[in-house]
């Protein structure tokens, strides 16, 4: 395996990692995301060290690769479900605290969203891209991102409810 | 607390990942050597229908402005003039004329080819073959069937086309391949077998078009599982049927 390929991905897993957690909310999902992710970066090295971001190259391959196997989801009927998580997340915090709440309160929330206006909030507000940025990764209009981030932010603020009402636009 | 942090916040107790660098290796290799052995059946042919016409990538030659088919370059005007007879030969319903179009206006290294059907003097449906690539990105060959208001794609389909569905298979960056629903990719794979884009003799992509292919006919054509099952998503989806064509068949996915 290329060497820079190596430490590019050493460098990046964990970060899509979480990312991918966002968009899927699922961590056995994620890891395979993050793996899926890797191998169509790798099959692409060569252009992929040469692009003059590959760090956007890899957040676009990874919500492309989420967005594509989101039917494939259904089909699967959600085995893995955040109440798996929760269940997870209750045998392995010994108190139930309000971090945890706060976790799987928020995970929820997005998992509101549909796939694609997800994505795009994950994009803007997790990741920091811009509209433009965003756009072009998930190969939309600017004009699209805007609309969707607009009802998607509605939408989290009715879900997450009054005590996240310094919900702020970055 | 702002949505950044509201998410950072979600990602907080999330375990490290463990490294996937020796799975994703295991893994590129296996998909190489599919890939490999399956481009012996594939070759470079673009399958349409139960015709076959071979071409490479037009951008490798756009100071010519000529394609090339097989090894032999051709001019565009050639090359579409193949490409309407081939379909014309496989086209399901008989009266029906397929028909190219001029040539809309194109990206520095796009290349687009437009086919109506028509009807006597009506146009009932179309097609178009996009290789689609622009100067500041790496240029991928797109082939796309669409239904007819999707003719002046982008400008129509970047609008929600509520209800129409084109199949669009692309090599490239990211060998994708999608079953659209106006704007929105409703199926999609991410691994086609068929080569990257990286030079003159890559091999273009295969798309399978035609309203009554047997599963044992687009084996034959040698496509790969992923296009058999787009070619049975587009089916169910009624896109094979779209400008009044035949009875779709259903081919089971494998």
């Amino acid at each position: 395996m290329d060497e820079d390929f190596a430490a590019f991905a050493r460098e990046r897993q964990q970060q899509l990692y979480r990312t991918a957690y966002l968009l899927c909310g699922n961590r056995d999902r994620a890891q395979d995301l993050v793996q899926s992710t890797l191998v169509a970066l790798l099959r692409s090295w060569n252009r992929v060290r040469d692009a003059d971001n590959p760090d956007g190259y890899a957040r676009t391959a990874l919500v492309r690769t989420f967005l594509s196997e989101r039917r494939k989801l259904r089909r699967e009927a959600e085995i893995h479900t955040l109440a798996n998580d929760r269940a997870a997340a209750h045998h392995h915090v010994a108190a139930h605290d309000s971090a945890t709440d706060l976790r799987l309160t928020i995970l929820q929330a997005l998992r509101q969203l549909p796939p694609k206006p997800r994505a795009m909030v994950i994009l803007r507000y997790w990741e920091d891209l811009t509209i433009e940025q965003t756009a072009a990764a998930l190969g939309c209009s600017e004009g699209n991102v805007k609309s969707q981030c607009s009802r998607s932010l509605e939408k989290l603020r009715t879900l997450l409810g009054e005590q996240f009402t310094e919900l702020v636009v970055r | 607390m702002d949505l950044h942090e509201l998410m950072g916040t979600a990602v907080a107790d999330l375990p490290e990942l463990p490294d996937q660098l020796g799975q994703v290796e295991r893994i590129h290799h296996r998909r190489t050597a599919t890939k490999r052995a399956s481009l012996i059946s594939v070759g470079t042919a673009l399958v349409l229908g139960v015709g076959t016409l071979t071409i490479a990538s037009p951008w490798a030659h756009q100071a010519t402005n000529r394609v090339a088919a097989g090894s032999a370059p051709i001019t565009r005007q050639q090359f579409a003039e193949d490409a309407a007879r081939i379909l014309q030969q496989n086209w399901p319903v008989s009266g029906q004329q397929v028909v190219w179009k001029a040539t809309p206006a194109t990206g520095p290294s796009s290349q687009i080819f437009i086919f109506e059907v028509e009807q006597g003097t009506k146009v009932v449906g179309g097609m178009q073959l996009i290789f689609y690539g622009s100067g500041s990105t790496t240029p991928y060959p797109m082939t796309t069937l669409e239904p007819l208001d999707c003719l002046n794609w982008p400008q129509m389909c970047t609008a929600d086309a509520a209800g129409d569905r084109y199949v669009s298979i692309s090599t490239g960056d990211d060998a994708m391949a999608f079953v659209y629903s106006g704007n929105d990719p409703i199926y999609s794979l991410t691994d086609l077998g068929v080569a990257d884009l990286k030079g003159v003799n890559a091999p273009s992509p295969q798309l399978v078009v035609g309203g009554s292919l047997t599963r044992a006919q687009m084996q034959h054509l040698g496509a790969s599982d992923g296009l058999r099952e787009i070619y049975a998503e587009a089916a169910r989806a009624g896109q094979l049927t779209g400008s009044g064509k035949a009875a779709p068949t259903d081919v089971e996915s494998s």
